[in-house]
């Protein structure tokens, strides 16, 4: 493994687990607290230079959302993940906007598609995709597509469907048995 | 007039020459990415109409519908995918769990039209530009490939170690592990379109997933009085077009069936069949044999309230298939359990009475219908040097003495001749008895009639399998026998038929033995039908043929299961006697006295 992506976490003052590594490639653990921090020192002593992404798990069954800041070095040949749990009621993440200028549109996006707050990103309150959304943010796992859809969009064209083990059934006359269980219900 | 009015279209044209800052018209196309995901596209030739798509549709995007008029046939709904774009989210999940993997999305996503509502349609059926675009998102280029999960093995007796005794080779499955695999049934239905007695299949395996196993046996006995005996021997028509086995496992339907009867010491209990039957007084039908054609026809006409009368050769009854299975397949102890279920039933059988013409004349007059069951008897006569010789003996016979208490001496080494199922049940039987045994075939062993199954667990207990072997006679060499074959090469039929095995050269071998088992199949032996019904009857090949409800064209009376022509397995002839049994309720051809 990168020896350079190695010393990001062997010289860093806190606890980190390894999800995965890989040649030229590092995923880890952090508690959210040391976020920050490993973010800035692996922008200014590791030359991780580029923010590729910001993504979004919605962990509802443990009620998190878990964060994932994808940075990859200045030659493009090394990636480095760090990941943190981040309670998913009110959910509150420290914007790294003045780190890296692009996370202002990344987390503009996250804002609308979950509801996650950053505060102190100028730009977060902006329509990102959705234009006067006033529901639930539709990527979180508790928002309901078909009952959106249904409730917006009605149902404009009839839905037409066909069982196929009915189908099945009613053409062969499956069901006509000589002596059914009547007791049996089905 | 400002100055500006004048030189402004001036200064227009000096941009001529520049790039537009306007988008540019016509539109130029800008293709999707190669995975993108677009519209849906359907390889109608690989889609079996099992609505997994439409049942993980989150937003009730996909319905399944009839395409113009399209039946169920079997291993295929009929039905496909109706795709409206105005609910779908290109989730693409709809792909990922597609059965065949004939789902796919092209890398198109621009279509115009008027009509809001006509913004669906049925994918391979009506046509689409993007129909036959190579790119877009596949099971093939998917991470997922295709999400299923795997069958649950079944636990099986190592084969070192069973070929030492009788005992079954099958364990059954624990309740934990039926219920697991019972609820990897998708509920499609599409089994029900190949089994033969059209069995209630997704109802069942449901029943069992929930722990409801009485549920599940009374569900058997809607079209099958013999579970217990199909759940361990059936040719399992239903797994070979089972969704779930394009490109995972089939379910286990077969195991599932014998692990619900076997959690139940008497299955006449579950059923209640000893109350009195449904109706009484209805009539009554002469059966003649009491193999599962006959007993179903048993069971389903006592049920309805008919006097059933079975009458067999034998002292016990069971036919072949109780009989000439081996131990280790199917024991016989769960013979005892099946019949309790035929007598409370209210069937009356009558045991070591053989049935001649005369007698059927009479019962054409005495009952008010009469089935015949009466299965194949003989063994088909093999014609090489030296077939007359002690020692070569026809296994079909064999395996009907039960030969499994070793009362048969079959030497040191044995030749099986044949690759049915006859053969392998012979070879495994000799094989526990304590021979080597050689197993020779005419063909290869892709071409063997025997189940699968059955061939894979005779190599496993390592029978020597000699396929594409010509015999050419059999020579008596002191105490032993001589086996003399010679080696074939497969030649393509122009006609377009299986291949035929040719000798490829003169050169002949020879292997000893001490008793050859003859195994190429068995024929009917209709010297019991009176000649006046024989010849209203059509008879090809030794076998009756029989209308879509068994029925003979002769007055009253019906056939069914290996005596008519068929699959010649024994869920084909419970559905025989089922259907029989259902002519002779409907009556339509019950017109009494023969005469």
């Amino acid at each position: 493994m990168d020896k350079n992506l190695q010393r990001i976490i062997s010289e860093s003052s806190f606890e980190s687990d390894t999800i995965r590594e890989d040649e030229g490639y590092l995923h880890v653990r952090v508690s959210r607290v040391h976020v920050l921090e490993l973010l800035l020192s692996a922008k200014q002593r590791f030359d991780m230079e580029t923010l590729q992404l910001i993504s979004v798990v919605d962990r509802i069954e443990d009620a998190v959302f878990q964060l994932t800041w994808i940075l990859e070095d200045s030659g493009g040949t090394s990636v480095f993940m760090i990941s943190a749990d981040y309670p998913r009621e009110n959910c509150t993440v420290p914007t790294i906007g003045d780190i890296w200028p692009t996370a202002i549109l990344f987390e503009r996006e996250l804002h609308e598609m979950y509801g996650i707050d950053f505060p102190g990103n100028p730009r977060q309150n902006e329509d990102f995709l959705l234009e006067d959304w006033r529901e639930l943010p539709p990527m979180r796992r508790d928002f309901d597509t078909l009952e959106y859809s249904l409730r917006t969009y009605g149902e404009r064209r009839k839905r037409t469907h066909t069982d196929p083990r009915e189908y099945i059934a009613d053409s062969i006359d499956e069901w006509d048995t000589p002596v059914p269980m009547k007791d049996f219900e089905r | 007039m400002k100055f500006t009015d004048i030189v402004s279209p001036f200064l227009a044209w000096s941009r001529a020459a520049k790039k537009a800052d306007t988008i540019p018209y016509p539109q130029k196309s800008n293709p999707g990415s190669d995975r993108y995901r677009g519209f849906h596209r359907n390889d109608l030739d690989k889609c079996i109409g099992c609505g997994r798509c439409e049942e993980i549709c989150q937003n009730l995007a996909i319905g399944m519908v009839q395409v113009e008029d399209s039946q169920p046939v079997k291993g295929d709904s009929g039905l496909r995918p109706l795709v409206d774009y105005g609910r779908c989210c290109w989730c693409a999940l709809c792909i990922d769990v597609c059965s065949t993997g004939s789902l796919s999305l092209s890398n198109s996503y621009s279509w115009t039209t008027y009509n809001a509502d006509t913004c669906a349609y049925i994918p391979g059926t009506d046509e689409k530009a993007w129909d036959h675009t190579p790119k877009g998102y596949s099971q093939d280029n998917s991470i997922l490939k295709w999400a299923g999960s795997p069958r649950v093995s079944m636990p099986a007796a190592r084969p070192d170690k069973r070929v030492d005794s009788f005992e079954e080779v099958i364990r059954g499955y624990s309740p934990e592990q039926a219920a697991i695999e019972a609820a990897r049934c998708i509920q499609c239905g599409l089994c029900v379109t190949a089994c033969p007695a059209h069995m209630h299949i997704p109802e069942y395996l449901r029943a069992i997933a929930d722990g409801d196993y009485a549920g599940a046996v009374k569900l058997f006995f809607d079209n099958n009085p013999l579970p217990e005996m199909c759940g361990k021997v059936c040719t399992r028509e239903c797994e070979s077009v089972c969704a779930m086995g394009y490109q995972g496992e089939a379910i286990a339907i077969r195991w599932l069936k014998r692990f619900a009867c076997e959690q139940f010491e008497s299955l006449s209990d579950v059923l209640a069949v000893d109350e009195k039957p449904l109706e009484q007084g209805r009539g009554k039908v002469a059966i003649i044999g009491t193999g599962p054609a006959g007993l179903s026809a048993a069971y389903y006409l006592s049920r309805m309230g008919f006097e059933a009368h079975v009458f067999d050769k034998d002292e016990e009854g069971g036919g072949v298939a109780q009989h000439a299975i081996p131990e280790y397949r199917l024991p016989a102890a769960g013979y005892e359990k099946q019949m309790d279920v035929f007598r409370k039933a209210g069937a009356h059988f009558h045991y070591g009475t053989e049935v001649n013409d005369a007698d059927i004349l009479k019962m054409s007059d005495d009952y008010d219908a009469v089935f015949i069951a009466a299965g194949l008897q003989k063994s088909s006569e093999f014609r090489i040097p030296g077939v007359e010789l002690p020692g070569v003996k026809h296994a079909f016979y064999f395996l009907m003495n039960k030969p499994e208490d070793g009362s048969i001496d079959v030497g040191a080494r044995v030749l099986v001749i044949g690759g049915g199922n006859v053969a392998m049940d012979t070879a495994r039987t000799c094989l526990r008895l304590g021979s080597e045994v050689v197993i020779s075939y005419r063909r290869r062993i892709v071409d063997m009639p025997a189940d699968e199954e059955e061939i894979e667990e005779a190599m496993e207990e390592s029978i020597d399998f000699r396929p594409q072997t010509i015999p050419i006679r059999i020579e008596k060499a002191g105490q032993r026998l001589k086996y003399f074959y010679a080696e074939a090469e497969m030649i393509d039929d122009p006609n377009g038929g299986r291949p035929k095995p040719v000798r490829k050269d003169d050169i002949e071998h020879g292997i000893e033995i001490d008793t050859v088992f003859l195994a190429i199949g068995q024929s009917s032996d209709l010297g019991f039908l009176p000649e006046v019904i024989a010849e209203k009857m059509t008879i090809q090949w030794g076998e009756i043929e029989v209308d879509k409800d068994q029925y003979t064209g002769v007055k009253n009376i019906y056939a069914g299961g290996d005596i008519t022509p068929g699959a010649g397995d024994i869920i084909t002839a419970i559905a025989d006697g089922m259907r029989a049994a259902k002519a002779i309720r409907d009556g339509g051809n019950l017109i009494v006295n023969l005469k």
